[in-house]
């Protein structure tokens, strides 16, 4: 019996280490920096995603997916096709909102809100957010040969909504593969990334907001 | 050696069935009815839209939650024996006079208005296409319910 349990613990602590391993201040600057190269020579990307919510209150997934353009420095077109349509454009202080029922724009300079989902759907997205110390504490993990980032929060606003964020890369460190977002509610988001190209000339088109 | 073989075998096996039950009680729980609706919310001019997810469970009582396209709460309700709670308002919104106005509109809106038609200045407002709306006159805050689809478990 003594034995039986002893062999129990042993599994428990192995399928538990199995789970991640936190990098050491060295490796994360060297996997940061790694990151940061690839994203300074990302000046135009265009993928599709799948966004799964899970609800703390629901037993049901939602999940939604669409399609997302973003171009240097500062627009995004994110764009959710199925099982609803909505559109959200970012183009430098300005953004616009299209769903089935309305259209407005938002000027991202007089709403800190916007400014703050704007600036973390760019963040995340480019893996651009591991740069961004004022807003998160960064720690890098490996998990069999790939890696990924916890970002938590610093700023008051985006304390209030989110616990933690992960950023999870491709095995080449050149692409974010998936972000999962943790609400403080419990409820967790995650998005995945496919079909992606990179520096695929864009039009302008895509990214207005008039 | 041998034992310990069979045993991690053993642990494997209870570890892979009991990931498999976690999946199967989030798809398939007997006597729940889930709604999805389109939300648009027009408040005092300005206008937001979201996502109303209802769960009915068996017992008659409901949980649900408005999230924003992109995922983010803006709250959770339940609504139990005609009564409704509010809980984890989104920051901005988490006010005790916003929660007063959202548990008293969601509860008319549960209620489909029934219980409350003549004290309150609330309406509810039942649309040919399956959609509703309730109208919050007092507090001019209007909310357009449209149904996205509909799934019976």
């Amino acid at each position: 019996m003594k034995r039986l349990l002893l062999c129990t613990m042993l599994m428990s602590l192995s399928v538990a280490m199995m789970g991640q391993k936190k990098l050491t201040a060295a490796q994360q600057q060297q996997i940061v920096a790694k990151i940061n190269k690839a994203t300074a020579a990302l000046n135009e990307l265009q993928c599709d995603f799948t966004q799964t919510k899970s609800m703390k209150m629901l037993s049901k997934k939602m999940q939604s997916s669409g399609v997302m353009y973003y171009k240097k420095s500062n627009k995004l077109r994110w764009q959710y096709n199925s099982p609803y349509t909505y559109t959200f454009i970012l183009n430098g202080d300005k953004v616009r909102i299209i769903s089935a029922k309305s259209s407005k724009k938002i000027n991202v300079k007089d709403n800190k809100m916007f400014r703050h989902v704007s600036n973390i759907m760019i963040d995340t997205m480019t893996g651009e957010g591991l740069k961004s110390s004022a807003d998160f504490n960064v720690e890098m993990y490996q998990r069999d040969k790939t890696y990924y980032a916890k970002l938590y929060p610093k700023k008051k606003e985006l304390k209030q909504i989110y616990r933690v964020i992960e950023i999870h890369f491709n095995t080449a460190l050149t692409m974010v593969s998936s972000v999962m977002m943790e609400e403080k509610t419990g409820d967790v988001t995650v998005v995945k990334l496919s079909n992606v190209k990179t520096n695929n000339h864009i039009s302008e088109k895509i990214f207005s907001t008039e | 050696m041998r034992r310990f073989l069979v045993l991690n075998s053993l642990l494997l096996l209870a570890i892979s069935v009991l990931a498999q039950m976690s999946i199967t009680a989030d798809t398939e729980e007997a006597g729940v009815d889930i709604r999805e609706y389109n939300v648009l919310m027009q408040v005092r001019g300005r206008e937001m839209t979201g996502i109303c997810v209802m769960q009915t469970e068996a017992d008659s009582s409901i949980v649900g939650t408005l999230i924003t396209e992109m995922g983010v709460k803006i709250f959770d309700f339940t609504y139990s024996n005609g009564k409704a709670k509010v809980m984890n308002v989104i920051a901005p919104l988490n006010k005790w006079y916003i929660r007063k106005v959202l548990r008293q509109d969601m509860e008319f809106m549960i209620a489909k208005g029934e219980a409350m038609r003549k004290k309150s200045k609330r309406e509810f407002v039942q649309m040919q296409d399956g959609s509703f709306k309730v109208n919050n006159n007092r507090y001019k805050i209007y909310y357009t319910f449209t149904p996205m689809c509909e799934k019976k478990q």
